[in-house]
């Protein structure tokens, strides 16, 4: 019982706190730097290694499709600037063990919240918290009553980020690595022979959602990036990036795990926000 | 600021402590190891040990030994399918299967050690050439009113606006005879959507339980199943349902339901059972196990895997199947006059 409250406590705090970042945020935007944010999407294969024992006892392998979407700003919460960051992570995927078939789809939504420590011209790093949301189903065709295994899971994590710029003749390159660690969170997970159809067709809810923490779900997130300028005037930044994504859980004697290397490139924009009442907001194309 | 830095580096690095990789014991891809991994699939999640116990003295670690002296390092893929499939029939458990290039092993005996009990050249007597066909549904009416409809499959699931459409086409008739021999399951929803036009209010019909672990005796609390009136027509004039040792698993469920109902009566030879709802797994190999995972119980809380007792236990003659006759209707027929007679 007590345990109930706790998750549903810790299930409404997370819910709420992308909500309350953002608008804390948006209320002190009163310097133009916070209107500037570097935007990023990258596209890459994902090696994936994949274990549900609701599905299946061993480990499937197999490539899929990494999209990475990324926003990165100013930000400021009262006298202090901070950095705010939102990653939309999404991958779909096929696996097999010999003749067995196995799908996957991973979506994940970040919220973070930097505090920037400034060491030299070069080196700026980065602490802060970061809220998850994560969803997706691993999915295998032959199976019967368990042939798909969903997935919803919200948490707490703690976030860090080292920034390096690499002078090289007239060229920035701006290296990155970011580290996530799930501290606390709520997730979905059946009973260990529990079908979807007890849970969904008749509606036994009871013990589904489950408090999560790094002893039973340990899961981190490592990227490694580039962002290399490139054209005659540096026009175009390029993102070169390595994103190791480990998702796990031991929940209900039922394991998971979705280990995903991916190697991805992507196009890296500045953009400027125009508020209302700004002149340039009156200029339209169409 | 280098002592926060190093406060925080310090963090981060003690929260990732915990952060060991999560795996499951893998058994390794060799005769044994496949041996190995499905008698141990079988004893975490398979969930009538107990009952089988109790049933036929099944004693599943006993198994393990027998099976396993037969395993050797030259073991071919093709004996060791063999061997796990036999392994697999000493549950007598239709639900429990093993498929792979050399085919599906099931366990067969819970039907095959049975009288037959249904001959389609004999039911197309009853059915004729002018039968109605409406969603996997075949439907006539028979002399003195009754209506027959046969449903051999609940493979697809039945919209509401199919079992209405049939009702309002034998409105005229006193009685039903719902034929469901030789069905041999499918959708739980389609047994359910088709018996919930036989009833006008919500009913009980049975427990569900799942396994909590990988202990034998570990299960779930029983949790009540209900029936509730489906979309459009509901009948209420006598059923009389048919049965044989071909109902199996969904269709076994479809009995657990209809026997609830008061103006139902069930038909025919014991039904095959199959009350286990069924999981997959996979083997290092990639063989597919299929195996009963989570019991459904009936109304008084008793298993039905073995099969349902009906209400009139009849079989078909020889006599009357050398002579074309459907022993098994033709008892439902004068069942339905008595009702109807009854009821006027």
């Amino acid at each position: 019982m007590r345990n109930k409250r706790l998750t549903l406590i810790v299930l409404l705090i997370l819910s709420a706190m992308p909500i309350i970042l953002k608008a804390q945020f948006i209320n002190g935007d009163t310097i133009n730097t916070c209107r500037i944010k570097v935007s990023s999407s990258t596209h890459g294969v994902t090696l994936l290694n994949n274990l549900d024992t609701y599905l299946s006892g061993y480990n499937y392998h197999g490539a899929g499709y990494h999209y990475n979407h990324e926003n990165f700003r100013d930000a400021r919460l009262g006298k202090h600037k901070f950095k705010y960051q939102t990653i939309f992570s999404g991958i779909i995927g096929a696996t097999e063990l010999y003749d067995s078939k196995q799908y996957t789809l991973l979506l994940k939504r970040m919220w973070s919240g930097y505090h920037p420590f400034k060491i030299n011209e070069r080196l700026q790093l980065l602490a802060g918290a970061q809220i998850q949301l994560a969803t997706g189903a691993l999915y295998i065709p032959t199976n019967g009553n368990n042939l798909v295994s969903a997935k919803l899971r919200t948490s707490l994590a703690a976030t860090g980020m080292a920034i390096y710029k690499i002078p090289l003749r007239t060229k920035k390159i701006t290296t990155r690595y970011q580290i996530d660690i799930p501290l606390i969170g709520v997730a979905f997970s059946p009973g260990f022979g529990q079908s979807y159809y007890e849970i969904f067709g008749l509606g036994n809810y009871d013990n589904i959602f489950h408090l999560i923490h790094t002893f039973n779900a340990p899961s981190w997130r490592h990227t490694l990036s580039a962002d290399i300028p490139i054209g005659k005037r540096n026009s175009t930044t390029l993102r070169a990036s390595y994103i190791a994504d480990i998702f796990q859980s031991d929940i209900n004697e039922l394991r998971t795990h979705i280990y995903s290397h991916t190697f991805s490139i992507g196009i890296v924009k500045t953009l400027y926000k125009i508020k209302a009442g700004d002149p340039l907001k009156k200029y339209s194309p169409y | 600021m280098r002592r926060k830095i190093f406060t925080y580096i310090i963090t981060l690095l003690t929260l990732s402590l915990p952060c060991g990789c999560i795996e499951e014991d893998q058994f390794d891809n060799s005769p044994t190891g496949n041996f190995d991994a499905l008698w141990n699939l079988i004893d975490q999640r398979y969930c009538f040990f107990d009952y089988a116990q109790q049933q036929f003295g099944l004693d599943w670690n006993s198994i393990y030994h027998k099976y396993k002296a037969k395993i050797e390092a030259e073991t071919n893929d093709s004996e060791l399918f063999d061997i796990c499939g036999e392994m697999l029939g000493e549950l007598r458990d239709g639900h429990v299967n093993l498929t792979s290039v050399y085919g599906t092993a099931y366990y067969w005996d819970w039907k095959l050690n049975h009288p037959e009990n249904f001959s389609d050249s004999i039911q197309r007597k009853y059915l004729g050439n002018k039968f109605k066909f409406n969603n996997g549904i075949k439907y006539t009416e028979l002399p003195d009113s009754i209506a027959y409809a046969y449903v051999g499959t609940f493979d697809n699931n039945f919209g509401n606006g199919n079992i209405t459409a049939m009702m309002l086409d034998i409105s005229s008739c006193k009685a039903l005879i719902l034929d469901i021999r030789n069905n041999g399951g499918g959708m739980i929803t389609a047994a359910e959507t088709l018996a919930s036009h036989f009833t006008d209010e919500k009913i009980k019909i049975g427990y569900i339980q799942h396994k909590t672990g990988t202990a034998h005796d570990a299960f779930s609390s029983p949790e009540a199943m209900y029936l509730s009136p489906g979309e459009g027509a509901i009948w209420k004039r006598p059923v009389i349902v048919l049965t044989n040792r071909g109902v199996f698993s969904a269709a076994n469920h479809f009995i657990i339901m209809m026997k609830e109902l008061s103006h139902v009566t069930i038909v025919g030879d014991y039904t095959g059972g199959g009350s286990g709802l069924p999981f997959n797994s996979t083997l290092p190999n990639g063989w597919s196990v299929r195996f009963s995972a989570s019991p459904i119980l009936d109304a008084e809380g008793n298993h039905a895997e073995f099969g349902i007792k009906p209400d009139v236990k009849i079989d078909i003659t020889s006599e009357d199947w050398s002579k074309g006759v459907d022993t098994i209707i033709e008892e439902a027929i004068k069942i339905a006059k008595e009702l109807t007679k009854k009821k006027e």
